[in-house]
């Protein structure tokens, strides 16, 4: 499977977890990227058609790179900075060639960094994980979280992670994040 | 140092630099700053030393000390920011008959022209070989020479070997003439050394500098130096300017898929509401740094997000 049908997949299953627990806003949005992806993917085009995908009824249409980069900067604009960048690192995977999408997106990282610091906490919180091997399979976690996860042993401090993964700082950052928000990980110190 | 010998140094496009008997920088000129990123202002007053890293830097101490002690010149390889380098350090009469050096890095590539020089010439009779042997080729048409034939077919073969191997010397050679339009780098190790540059100066200004990059990044194609003199300049016009932006954020990345990867640098700022930016000034030498290796520069600024200046590299394998 390519990273694009990896991605594509993803985001399907989030769009339908979000429409399953009523966040038909954040349902709508990861449906929009599919079809940015994708603009025949019929099924995330049936899904957005069925959650009434654009807010004047009309049928749901693949949206156009000008359109998708407006509201990933309002996103950022208005807060939404992990909404905004994932839009825009879409974008930029469709054509990474488009240097006002990349030159964005190096915006919304530099505001997403501090951000995500916060929420992890300081560099010397040692994060450990809380559910079983086994619960873990049940996330459908991007493969750069599930590599940083296999990272986490308890012992090894945010600052260590950071040092020994060799990835992006923010990615890191980001993947502690949604790992504490899911659950599966717990920070001490 | 005068104000004449200061104009006469200011004009060579060699770098130079200025040590007092107490071995600190006195002056450097542009040539310097646009290679190593400094400025005049920086560096005066500190120590030769720190303009220089690991082996550079005790060679051309120990450079010092002699010519100080000798008053005679000496000259010697030196290898900075990724570049080969030949060192004069000359002695100077300071003030109070007291001896300083003047110290001018000579980029090596007379070394390259005349191995260039040397290739053009073996090319001559490389053409005179070819066209002997065609001749040659020519009158063993027939069955009665079919051995001669098929000797001067091996040496065609063998000359064609030849040739490609002199026109591959050609290649590299004229890569490195010119100071390094064809150099590589890796974008990420750039950008810790640009930040580890910039830590002082970070710390008195109060602007923080944070660095989004990998461990390591695949080899762009480009100049290392004069994008290290490009970052510098850039993030310390913004550190300087008062007020400083709240937050400095240099990054690097690999972007795009399969064939058409690139390498993406940037330097994002974010600055107070109602403040204006600092002016892109180190826009021209980007422009000179990027078109030399077939980049791209693009400026995107958002009055609440800030600004980024970002700077696409080819691939160096690409």
């Amino acid at each position: 499977m390519s990273g694009r049908d990896e991605e594509i997949r993803r985001l399907m299953a989030r769009g339908l977890d979000a429409y399953g627990l009523g966040q038909v806003r954040e349902a709508v949005q990861s449906w929009r990227r599919v079809l940015a992806l994708d603009p025949t993917h019929a099924e995330a085009r049936d899904y957005l058609q069925a959650a009434g995908g654009d807010a004047d009824g009309a049928p749901a249409r693949a949206p156009e790179d000008a359109d998708l980069l407006a509201d990933a900067v309002a996103l950022l604009r208005r807060g939404d900075l992990a909404e905004g960048v994932d839009l825009l690192e879409t974008l930029a995977a469709r054509d990474a060639s488009r240097l006002d999408v990349q030159a964005h997106l190096e915006l919304g990282r530099a505001a997403l960094l501090p951000v995500c610091r916060a929420r992890v906490g300081p560099g010397r919180r040692v994060p450990r994980v809380r559910i079983p091997n086994e619960q873990v399979l049940r996330y459908n976690l991007p493969a750069s979280v599930g590599f940083l996860l296999s990272l986490i042993d308890g012992r090894t401090s945010v600052d260590e992670l950071l040092a020994l993964s060799g990835m992006d700082p923010l990615d890191v950052l980001r993947g502690l994040a949604s790992l504490l928000d899911a659950g599966i990980v717990e920070a001490a110190g | 140092m005068n104000r004449a010998e200061r104009s006469l140094l200011s004009f060579l496009d060699a770098p130079v630099v200025v040590g007092d008997p107490e071995g600190r920088a006195v002056y450097v000129n542009p040539a310097f700053e646009a290679r190593f990123g400094v400025t005049a202002r920086d560096v005066g007053g500190i120590p030769l030393a720190e303009l220089f890293d690991g082996g550079a830097r005790e060679a051309l101490l120990r450079a010092v000390a002699d010519v100080c002690a000798r008053g005679e010149s000496v000259r010697f390889p030196l290898r900075a920011r990724g570049a080969g380098f030949l060192a004069v350090v000359s002695p100077i009469v300071a003030d109070e008959a007291r001896v300083g050096a003047v110290i001018l890095l000579k980029e090596e590539i007379e070394g390259v022209e005349r191995l260039l020089a040397i290739q053009r010439e073996i090319a001559d009779p490389l053409d005179e070989l070819e066209a002997t042997l065609q001749s040659l080729h020519e009158q063993t048409g027939g069955r009665r020479h079919a051995r001669h034939r098929s000797d001067v077919d091996d040496a065609l073969r063998a000359l064609g070997r030849v040739r490609k191997w002199t026109e591959e010397l050609r290649t590299t050679l004229a890569g490195r003439e010119g100071g390094g339009a064809a150099g590589r780098f890796d974008a990420a190790q750039l950008l810790r050394q640009v930040a580890d540059r910039l830590a002082a100066l970070s710390r008195a200004g109060g602007a923080g500098v944070e660095l989004l990059a990998p461990a390591s990044l695949p080899h762009a194609r480009g100049d290392p130096a004069k994008l290290e003199a490009v970052l510098l300049r850039a993030a310390r016009d913004r550190l300087e300017a008062r007020p400083a932006p709240a937050r400095l954020t240099l990054a690097a990345r690999c972007a795009g898929h399969d064939g058409a990867r690139a390498i993406l640098v940037s330097l994002t700022e974010r600055f107070a509401r109602g403040v204006a930016p600092a002016p892109l000034r180190e826009a021209p030498l980007a422009a000179e740094v990027l078109a030399a290796c077939g980049g791209a520069l693009h400026v995107a600024a958002d009055p609440e997000l800030g600004r980024t200046t970002l700077l696409r590299f080819p691939l160096a394998d690409a």
